[in-house]
């Protein structure tokens, strides 16, 4: 009951409001509504959407983001995989070229995990990525992140020693058409179409593209080097937001091409042999397809819960037929039967003496058999057959995993999750048939705020693999945040890498066909060299350490990462396999040690400068992984907007290359954009040269011989 | 009231009916100061509903001398007139409709719970119609001074107008650049987001600038559109600050804003000031700030309570 005032010089409540203030309830809460209301608008960036900032992420995160892709110039993604400090990028060929993080023999590129938009990339059968036959055009990438160390507990199988995660533009980022083309030196002919659409509920893009080009010029030795490619992509993907709380976005991706390779054949009787031309093949080009689907479905159960549901489904084919020529006696089955029955020390010594010691009797009738063919031609040319052998492969790998992001509250994130995958591969050269393999994976990894500075991140992934068994990879982390934009990270992680089926399941053989003439009245034969794995082969494993700094200087606008680190793997598989000799096992071991450096600043608002840099010190015990890392190496870009739409860029890379002189690239890259009405044109020249004449890696290509000019031209509208 | 004391000569009679009329007087005296103390203050929102009433009672209790009632707006809009000493509180665009049409009357007004865009696409020009508006969107000074405390080296500040709040442009800029910040700006078109130009404006307007300030324009912000905006934004590592805090729950990183108390206290102060002297209009001047930490931390950006960012700004508060 409301007093009356006398305080006041006037004051006589009126009945009217004595009457209301008794009856009021007075509700504070109550009132608030009137000023506030939020109920309609929905929560966007929910606890689980959210990312980690830089300084709290437990380990080196490389972004190379769109402007960065746009700037390089380049037309391959190993190109862009030079921005990344520690990556080793080296060109064996125009159309193959492989990508090792550290060091390790270049022709053994399967230690990192490659992923495009979740789906994991490298070949069922064979672990090797091949880059040029990658299903993606890199107009249709918005960033590419590359996780810098083992990380099998978030990605998975084969995150050996890094992560390269591809992830392509959404549907709702790309409005209306483009087409683009790249014209220039070395037979560039590149072209791209991109169309979009948008609907309510449902976003949609398609890309075809298309690329072609010469590759290096000449050999090492100076004769012409035909690795030229065509290919065409075609990519579609699609968002559906269902309802308030479903997600699903899929995508179709196709490649169809082919890669120009010599005809290397050489016979081991080469020298006996006299060949007609036209008898065999010059040329022995692949034609590679690959196909690939996938489908995710993400669903918030609430704002603290959200899962995830991808499958995806994927094909490589791989067809390559060549006609060439051999003595007829390496298709004899004597000689076949006495390879087969003969050890690895025999063969060794039957491919060079022609005999071999401690023959069982088996062994010594064959050989006479063999000797009494061979005398028959000591003075003149064997006679010889050719026919056609091919190293076909079809792959394909169906997977499916669930991911479950639950914020048990402000300060714990646990992200869990389960996969099965399923791969499987048929050759009849390498694998004599159809080998398979099935994983199952489960892992599960926390971030934990223990007081507002330090955080503790860490997780393991468990895995049961048909062919090796179990394994089980731990990670761990800690944070230290001075701030939100600084903060030191020190982590140790284990992880393990399978053989892939071709290490532990190879049957390699030669079959022949359509021999011409026929040996022994028979137009298909084996050729008698041949190997087989052991299939004994184990898990290799890695365990690394690293100690990090990364900041982020607002003022400045810049940003930098330092990292210490030191891995060591060990039951390295680092031989080469070979036909005359397999011999693979876990008996190698490597460990690198060093530093890296990663620094972004955009020191004017039209001025951006990036550098990256690396020191590596690697101690290998196989022949094939020494010398291989560059000690120092590094890149530094400079990308500038002249204003009124004149952007240029420049990058440049370097690596000390063991026992050769220096590795030295430049890019330059100019580039005008008009603006017609409701449309946008972009032309563009870019150049690419080697700055001094060394030849990248140990490989084939030679000198600058694979410097470009070439223009580009992109409308959009 | 007081009493009088009576000569003792006057007779008992004499001095009851002295008594009477003198409390007759008194009285009609005592009425006619009621009455003109006892001016009404009408408050009537766009709906009913229990909180409107609440807030009337609670304003009328830190009022007393003033005769503060609650009107529905059925009831209100019957009136075609008022007395001249009336005064309105209105809550909502469409009460503002509803007292720009009011002809034979003119009571002065206090104009709630509309925006400044909202007031625009009515009033193209001051009116001097005793109309006095209380702003529901926050100052642009004062979100610039939210933006600058939470990202102090932030140069480059992106804005998005619609047509209906491209007036708003060039005190933005002017505050911005008196804040040492540079205005980008995107204005959409009549078709606003439905325009399919619109989300390439974005893209680009985000690509060259380090933050988005939001303005209180449905047309740009809505429950809609808020989810690409956020995510267009949050995807280049950049925050939004504003447009109100009703947004921070989205993932807005912060806004100012003014809570109940915030309001019975700006409305009491200009309900003690005579008419007459009522800004065209005013923004409250009590304020608070809310902050959506998930976000502050992932954008790596310092993260305070919302109380010290509070009193930090009310330390550097200006008047607009």
């Amino acid at each position: 009951m409301q007093q009356i005032q006398t305080k006041r010089a006037y004051l006589q409540p009126s009945i009217v409001l004595t009457s209301l203030l008794v009856m009021a309830t007075a509700e504070s809460g109550y009132a608030d509504d009137l000023f506030f209301s939020d109920q309609a608008i929905p929560e966007v960036l929910t606890a689980t959407h959210l990312y980690q900032p830089p300084a709290a992420v437990p380990g080196s995160v490389t972004i190379i983001d769109q402007q960065l892709i746009n700037a390089s110039g380049a037309r391959n993604i190993t190109d862009l995989l030079r921005l990344v400090p520690g990556m080793l990028v080296v060109p064996d060929s125009s159309n193959l070229t492989t990508v090792n993080y550290h060091g390790t023999s270049p022709g053994q590129a399967r230690r990192l995990q490659v992923l495009i938009d979740g789906r994991s990339v490298y070949r069922a059968g064979f672990a090797q990525v091949d880059w040029s036959d990658l299903p993606v055009a890199l107009e249709d990438i918005q960033r590419i992140e590359v996780f810098r160390g083992p990380n099998t507990v978030s990605y998975g199988a084969n995150a050996l020693l890094g992560v390269i995660n591809i992830i392509t533009t959404p549907a709702k980022d790309v409005h209306g058409t483009l087409l683009k083309t790249n014209l220039g030196q070395n037979g560039i002919r590149d072209w791209y179409a991109r169309q979009a659409w948008h609907s309510d509920r449902t976003d949609m893009r398609l890309s075809l593209s298309g690329l072609t080009d010469n590759g290096f010029d000449k050999r090492r030795d100076g004769s012409d080097f035909r690795d030229s490619r065509r290919l065409s992509r075609f990519n579609l993907r699609a968002n559906h937001q269902l309802d308030e709380r479903n997600n699903i976005d899929w995508q179709l991706a196709f490649k169809e091409g082919s890669n120009q390779v010599n005809n290397n054949y050489s016979s081991i009787f080469a020298k006996k042999l006299q060949l007609k031309p036209g008898e065999y093949d010059n040329n022995s080009d692949g034609q590679a397809k690959d196909y690939a689907g996938s489908l995710r479905w993400t669903t918030a159960v609430n704002s603290q819960h959200s899962i995830s549901l991808q499958a995806n489904a994927q094909q490589w084919e791989r067809l390559r037929e060549w006609r060439a020529c051999d003595a007829q006696i390496s298709f004899e089955p004597d000689l076949n039967e006495l390879w087969q029955i003969s050890s690895a020390e025999q063969r060794k010594e039957l491919l060079k003496t022609q005999s071999m010691s401690k023959p069982n009797a088996r062994q010594q009738e064959l050989t006479n058999n063999i000797k009494n063919i061979y005398i028959k031609y000591a003075d003149q040319p064997l006679p010889h057959s050719c026919g056609l052998i091919n190293e076909n492969s079809r792959e394909l790998r169906y997977d499916i995993e669930l991911q479950d992001t639950y914020s048990v509250s402000d300060s714990l994130r646990l992200i869990s999750g389960l996969s099965y995958r399923y791969d499987q591969a048929r050759s009849r050269t390498f694998l004599n048939g159809r080998q398979r393999k099935d994983i199952m994976r489960g892992f599960s990894q926390f971030e934990w705020y223990l007081t507002d500075h330090w955080l503790l991140q860490g997780g393991g992934m468990f895995e049961h693999s048909s062919s090796n068994g179990n394994s089980f990879s731990p990670r761990l982390a800690a944070n230290y945040m001075f701030s939100p934009a600084h903060g030191l990270r020190a982590l140790y992680s284990e992880a393990v890498r399978s053989p892939d089926m071709f290490e532990n399941r190879a049957d390699w053989r030669y079959k022949v066909r359509d021999l011409r003439p026929t040996v022994n009245g028979n137009s298909a034969a084996d050729f008698f060299i041949s190997s087989k794995s052991n299939g004994q082969l184990k898990q290799e494993k890695i365990k690394a350490y690293e100690l990090g700094y990364n900041g982020h200087f607002a003022r400045q606008r810049a940003s930098i990462d330092i990292k210490v680190f030191e891995e060591k793997i060990s039951r390295m598989i680092s031989h080469s396999p070979r036909l005359e000799s397999f011999n693979l096992n876990n008996n190698d071991q490597i460990k690198f040690y060093g530093s890296e450096l990663e620094a972004n600043w955009q020191a004017t608002h039209n001025d951006r400068l990036r550098l990256s840099y690396a020191y590596i010190k690697e101690r290998a015990s196989h022949k094939l992984d020494q010398k291989v890392s560059p000690p120092h190496s590094g890149s530094i870009s400079w990308l500038h907007n002249w204003g009124s739409h004149w952007n240029a860029s420049l990058m440049y890379f370097a690596a000390q290359q063991p026992d050769q002189k220096d590795l030295q690239l430049a890019t330059l890259r100019l580039e005008k954009m008009l603006f017609i009405p409701n449309k946008r044109l972009t032309v563009a020249g870019t150049v690419q040269k080697k700055l001094n004449n060394q030849p990248i890696g140990r490989t084939n290509n030679k000198d600058n011989s694979h410097d470009s000019v070439y223009a580009t031209v992109q409308l959009e509208f | 009231m007081t009493l009088y004391t009576l000569p003792c000569s006057w007779s008992f009679k004499q001095a009851m009916l002295t008594y009477l009329l003198r409390f007759a007087a008194m009285c009609s005296v005592l009425c006619s100061i009621s009455v003109s103390a006892l001016a009404q203050v009408i408050l009537s929102a766009e709906r009913d509903s229990p909180a409107v009433r609440d807030f009337t009672l609670e304003l009328a209790q830190t009022l007393p001398s003033h005769n503060i009632i609650y009107m529905p707006r059925s009831q209100l809009e019957q009136q075609q007139s008022f007395a001249a000493d009336t005064q309105l509180i209105l809550l909502g665009p469409e009460l503002l409709d509803w007292r720009l049409r009011l002809e034979h009357s003119n009571p002065p007004t206090l104009m709630m719970q509309v925006s400044r865009v909202q007031a625009r696409q009515r009033i193209q020009k001051k009116q001097s119609k005793h109309l006095s508006f209380i702003w529901s969107d926050p100052p642009l000074e004062r979100q610039i001074e939210l933006l600058k405390l939470m990202q102090p080296d932030i140069h480059h500040v992106a804005v998005i107008y619609s047509q209906d709040s491209i007036f708003l442009a060039p005190e933005m800029m002017r505050a911005l650049q008196e804040a040492g910040m540079l205005m980008h700006a995107y204005v959409l078109s009549k078709q606003g987001w439905s325009d399919h130009r619109a989300t390439r404006g974005l893209n680009y307007l985000l690509n060259t600038t380090d933050v988005l300030l939001g303005i209180d324009d449905p047309q740009v912000y809505n429950p809609t559109t808020i989810k690409r905006i956020l995510l267009s934004n949050y995807a280049r590592k950049q925050a939004l600050i504003g447009p109100t805090a009703a947004f921070v729950k989205a993932g807005n990183l912060a806004s100012t804003y003014t809570n109940k108390e915030g309001w019975i206290n700006t409305l009491q102060q200009l309900l003690l000031t005579p008419t007459d002297t009522w800004p065209y209009s005013i923004y409250p001047t009590d304020f608070k700030v809310m902050v959506n930490q998930q976000v502050a931390r992932s954008l790596g950006i310092q993260q305070y309570q919302p109380d010290e960012i509070t009193k930090l700004l009310q330390q550097h508060r200006l008047t607009p």
